[in-house]
């Protein structure tokens, strides 16, 4: 099941505007409270960041607009559009998402909600 | 013998069909996926020049001033640095794609630069580092004068 928390929903959106699309790179960690997604998304200011959570879809988006003073001389990277969407499993408690956005680095946290935390059991003996 | 050479001919113009709709079958799938860069070095360096300065610019998100190390020697501008793997305690790994290996990338510069009004800044995870030419080899507007 947890793998499939990372898995990731491959949709190909048509591209209306020139211009490349990247997918962001990713770590996703997880423990019995949460989901934790840290994204590299260079270049990004904040106010070009959208974070999209609906129907246990995540849609990371960002723009980065380059402003490169002078002619090139070599060029290794470029503006880009960043895209990627995540399938998550049911039992994200929506309400406690929290997001942070520092160094062209998203840390998102996905708190689980009380339902889907596990719990021990206690073995009485008898 | 002139109906030959037609075919041949016809035959490199199929060929050539084949070859852009290959390479336009790749561009779209590599446009659609991929790195900031594709498969190069890490991290992306630019370089523009606007005259007075070059620009140097690389891509570094995630990492504070003090974990990237520049250095100019002579001509040779080196950027070094190692950002440290975020892994937080007492959680289980589900994908790891970001890079945290040590980089150093090393660049040999073409004009002589003022050391003194060298500048670098980072932003949004982009370091930018200005590098002053030097007066001797700064652009000069020469004047026409009329006889």
């Amino acid at each position: 099941m947890e793998q499939q928390t990372a898995k990731q929903a491959q949709d190909s959106p048509e591209i209306f505007k020139p211009g490349k699309t990247t997918a962001p790179d990713v770590d996703i960690f997880v423990n019995d409270d949460e989901i934790l997604l840290v994204a590299d998304l260079p270049g990004v200011a904040k106010d070009d960041l959208a974070i999209n959570l609906e129907n246990n879809v995540l849609t990371i988006e960002g723009v980065f607009t380059s402003d490169f003073a002078g002619t090139s001389q070599r060029r290794e990277f470029d503006s880009t559009d960043y895209r990627r969407v995540f399938t998550l499993p049911k039992g994200i408690d929506v309400e406690k998402t929290s997001a942070e956005f520092k160094q062209g680095v998203l840390t998102l946290h996905l708190p689980k909600s009380a339902a889907v935390k596990p719990c021990q059991i206690e073995v009485k003996g008898g | 013998m002139f109906r030959r050479l037609n075919d041949i001919d016809r035959i490199f113009g199929t060929m050539d069909f084949f070859k852009n709709q290959m390479n336009r079958f790749f561009e779209d799938y590599e446009s659609g996926r991929g790195n900031l860069t594709q498969g190069g070095v890490w991290p992306p360096t630019n370089f523009y020049d606007d005259g007075e300065a070059i620009f140097v610019y690389c891509v570094l998100p995630g990492m504070n001033e003090n974990e990237v190390n520049i250095k100019l020697q002579n001509n040779l501008l080196t950027i070094k640095g190692e950002r440290k793997a975020t892994m937080p305690e007492g959680y289980a790994i589900l994908r790891q794609e970001r890079n945290v290996t040590p980089f150093s990338r090393s660049f040999t510069l073409p004009v002589e630069i003022d050391t003194e009004k060298t500048t670098a800044t980072l932003k949004n995870g982009i370091l930018t580092v200005k590098l002053v030419k030097a007066q001797a080899v700064k652009p000069k507007k020469i004047m026409v004068q009329a006889a």
